[in-house]
């Protein structure tokens, strides 16, 4: 940590000094910046699941400072986790700056040295991004170039090593992209109601070798090099929309995909069509061995050179959000479909003022695999056949303003849930799930929200398993917004039947211009919080909670 | 700028098209175990059994050569049923070296050549077999076809199977995998010897002198293992699979191209020839 705060101090310096030699004057730039701090007081609850915390308290916290003088910008992220909350890596022990930069940023080139966030894409090749609730911090350190060099063409290239906790992995990525917009490149096309824009890239990882052994007398002969390249597609036209990506990746045995030889691929397709008071959206993926990591080795949710993107729902309401899906970037099939609908007001299903419908249903499940024995290719797979169901998800959303004060929400929502998905076999669960959500504006500085709901499951506890989200529940939520600054809510889930656990909370919050306050007390039951299919593990809490961020 | 971003282009994209491996399919995996040790395995192993036909033969023997073409054609016929190893030998002085030509007898060949009591040359035994408590030497001046038949055509008791390779310039790799295919009680050996084909010497030939750049097959050169082979692993029963790899680097005078790598299990207490497999070198 010591090594690379000095090296950002030199660097830093002399990226401020520069601008003094060539008398352009520091002063004329500005910084701006960021803190947040979270932390956790938790006790043993046998019920729940929730240990003692030898540490009494934990904290996660980070400021990220960005220094901006015209073209150039420079920025550091410090971060301290002493100790890490319940649920982040306890890699993450210690505090140090764990991101810095320099950055040129032109009208035909932009240069980035230091760490760096880039997307290729969807991301299906490469996605280096941070998500601090996730613990995710997938940045590269080294050199990205953007260059424009006429108008509609963007050309990246990148070489760097991937973050990893305190460290950086072993190995080295580098790639390629580059898009095309026709729209901008092509005059005759510059008012064309087609737009259209078309891409490809290449991303590549070199790797030592290692000897990871197959059977006793037998090691893994590794590629240490291993590509992915990916095109793709955008065109819109009128109220229409095409969005398409397909990607292949090299052979990349790692412990991932049990060390096969297959090439890895996956297609996305996302059709739109839009038009005021009515959007509808279909979209259809396909996965087969993608997990692209930056190390054979690594399991966790760390050192992802790839993002594959999810095509489930994601839900904000706890019950629905209960079982949320990870992606299953060794292989998947999905679609989802996506309605939304006003009716118009002053109708009888619309009354006075609208009512708004929103449907979405989602259905993922593995891909046809024929194992072939050895190490090999790992499996046959018939493209267009089906394996076992993953996920499905279906849910119906009206929300209705009664009257000027008054705004209902209710949802209803069906869902099977695979357990093999997060590693363990089991029975699917098949959810059903009710939401009713009403908010109150008591006047133009308070406002009051009821939330209510209901979850019947043919899941039920069992002790060997400990899937603490089986059993119906029911869980109702009092949320008070006074004076615009001040918020309290007040909540509980309580798993009625055939479940375990009564999760109680209550929360209080004060927000002051960028400041913002929180502090909660109360249980948090064990579960996967998930983000864009992107998921962690959060273990069983019991006690305070509190959070303060502010930006300047 | 527009000759900086093809430049850039190009040269990135060569780099990163050429950033990628491919391992083929029959290298997936590496052996990395113990040399002379033994692991087990799930190598497909053909259920095959081979004629093991051990030639004594020498440079000096004028019926040799007759021998010779005898085992060629038997070779034609049963192509890969049977492994030929002309083990050349001095005991008898047939071995010895003609004019400046090189010895292709070695101390392996005398000593079996001395264990079997061969008495005269040519010689030969199949799979060392015995009869009558004596082994089954015969004359392979005239046609044996029986004799191979009688072999190849009985069900194998085990099987086995010999893949080479080279790691580095002339140092190579032997995998052996046996499979037994029935419960074998008694010890077992396994011996890996190499062989090559044409080496052009002087041969003694009947009715003809001594004949110049006469072409020696199947000669044997060296022996992989100790000349009585080495342990298999006590208790395998039927179906149990199991590997072993040897090194050796291939001398100078050994030409890769004609060499043969030939491997044969044998009952430890008797020395009888189970079965046997043969690859090239290269």
């Amino acid at each position: 940590m010591k090594n690379h705060t000095k090296q950002f101090l030199l660097l830093a310096l002399a990226v401020l000094t520069t601008p003094i030699l060539s008398a352009q004057g520091i002063l004329g730039g500005h910084v701006t910046g960021n803190v947040q701090i979270d932390g956790q007081i938790s006790s043993a609850d046998s019920v729940i699941g929730a240990q003692d915390v030898p540490e009494k308290l934990l904290m996660n916290a980070r400021a990220d400072i960005l220094y901006t003088n015209g073209d150039f910008s420079a920025g550091l992220r410090f971060e301290a986790y002493h100790n890490p909350m319940l649920g982040f890596k306890s890699q993450y022990k210690g505090e140090g700056i764990a991101n810095y930069f320099v950055r040129y940023q032109g009208d035909i080139i932009s240069i980035t040295a230091g760490n760096f966030y880039e997307q290729f894409g969807s991301g299906m090749i490469l996605r280096a991004y941070e998500d601090r609730y996730l613990g995710l911090d997938n940045s590269l350190r080294g050199l990205n170039v953007t260059l424009r060099p006429f108008n509609g063409i963007t050309i990246k290239a990148l070489a760097g090593k991937q973050r990893y906790f305190w460290n950086y992995s072993n190995s080295i990525v580098r790639g390629i992209d580059g898009e095309v917009n026709l729209n901008s490149l092509i005059s005759s096309m510059a008012e064309s109601k087609l737009r259209a824009t078309l891409g490809a890239g290449f991303v590549s990882k070199y790797e030592e070798n290692q000897s990871i052994y197959a059977d006793p007398s037998h090691i893994f002969n590794l590629p240490l090099n291993v590509g992915s390249g990916a095109v793709r597609m955008d065109l819109a036209y009128g109220n229409w929309g095409l969005q398409t990506e397909y990607a292949r990746k090299g052979q990349d045995p790692s412990v991932m995909n049990d060390f096969i030889y297959r090439n890895g691929e996956a297609l996305m397709i996302n059709a739109t069509y839009s038009q005021k008071g009515f959007s509808a959206n279909i979209q259809a993926k396909r996965v087969d061995n993608m997990c692209f990591k930056s190390e054979r080795t690594e399991s966790g949710e760390m050192l992802y050179i790839n993002y594959i993107p999810a095509i489930t729902k994601q839900h904000t309401y706890a019950f629905l959000s209960m079982y949320p899906y990870a992606t299953q970037t060794t292989g998947e099939m999905g679609l989802q479909g996506d309605i939304m609908y006003k009716i118009k007001k002053d109708t009888p299903l619309g009354g006075k003022y609208g009512t708004d419908i929103h449907l979405n249903a989602s259905v993922i499940t593995a891909i046809d695999t024929t194992q072939v024995p050895g190490p090999g290719i790992g499996y046959q797979s018939d493209w267009f056949k089906t394996g076992e169901l993953y996920y499905a998800d279906a849910s119906l959303e009206i929300a209705k303003k009664l009257n000027k004060d008054l705004k209902l929400t209710c949802t209803y929502g069906y869902q099977i849930f695979n357990p093999v998905v997060e590693g363990h076999p089991g029975d699917l669960h098949h959810n059903h799930i009710v939401v009713a959500d009403l908010t109150w504006k008591v006047d133009k500085k308070n406002v009051l929200r009821f939330e209510a709901e209901w979850m019947g499951s043919d899941s039920r506890f069992n002790y060997d398993v400990n899937d603490k989200r089986c059993g119906d529940w029911i869980m109702g939520l009092v949320e008070y917004n006074f004076t615009s600054a001040w918020f309290v809510s007040v909540s509980d889930q309580y798993a009625y039947r055939d479940g375990i656990g009564n999760y109680y909370n209550v929360s209080i919050g004060y927000t002051h211009g960028a400041t913002r306050l929180q502090m909660g007390y109360g249980k948090q039951r064990e579960g996967l919080l998930c983000i864009g299919g992107v998921c962690r593990m959060v273990p069983a809490s019991n006690g305070l909670t509190f959070s303060l961020t502010s930006s300047f | 700028m527009k000759n900086i971003s093809k430049i850039i282009l190009i040269v990135a994209g060569l780099l990163a098209f050429a950033s990628c491996d491919k391992i083929d399919e029959d290298k997936y995996t590496i052996f990395a175990g113990v040399a002379g040790d033994w692991y087990t395995t799930d190598a497909d192993i053909p259920h095959v059994q081979r004629a093991f036909i051990e030639k004594y033969t020498g440079v000096r023997c004028i019926f040799c050569p007759k021998a010779d073409d005898i085992i060629h054609d038997a070779c034609n016929k049963y192509g890969d049923s049977v492994v030929v190893v002309a083990v050349h030998s001095r005991s008898t002085g047939f071995g010895r070296p003609l004019g400046n030509d090189p010895s292709l007898c070695t101390e392996s060949g005398d000593e079996w050549f001395d264990y079997f009591g061969i008495d005269g040359q040519p010689a030969a035994m199949i799979n060392r077999s015995r009869n009558n408590n004596a082994w089954d030497i015969f004359d392979p001046t005239s046609n044996f076809d029986d004799r191979i038949n009688t072999v190849v055509n009985s069900k194998p008791n085990i099987a086995i199977s010999i893949q080479c390779g080279n790691d580095k310039d002339s140092f190579y790799f032997f995998d052996i995998n046996l499979e037994l295919l029935e419960n074998i009680s008694d010890e077992l050996t396994l011996t890996v010897l190499l062989t090559e084909d044409k080496i052009y010497t002087r041969q003694s030939k009947f009715g003809e002198g001594e004949v110049e750049n006469y072409e020696q097959n199947h000669v044997l050169r060296t022996t992989i293992t100790n000349l009585w082979g080495v342990d298999v692993p006590d208790g395998l029963i039927k179906g149990d699979k199991r590997m072993v790899r040897f090194y050796y680097l291939l001398p100078d005078n050994f030409n890769a191209a004609d060499v043969h790598a030939v491997a044969f299990v044998s009952y430890k207490g008797s020395r009888q020839i189970i079965n046997c497999a043969q690859s090239n070198l290269q």
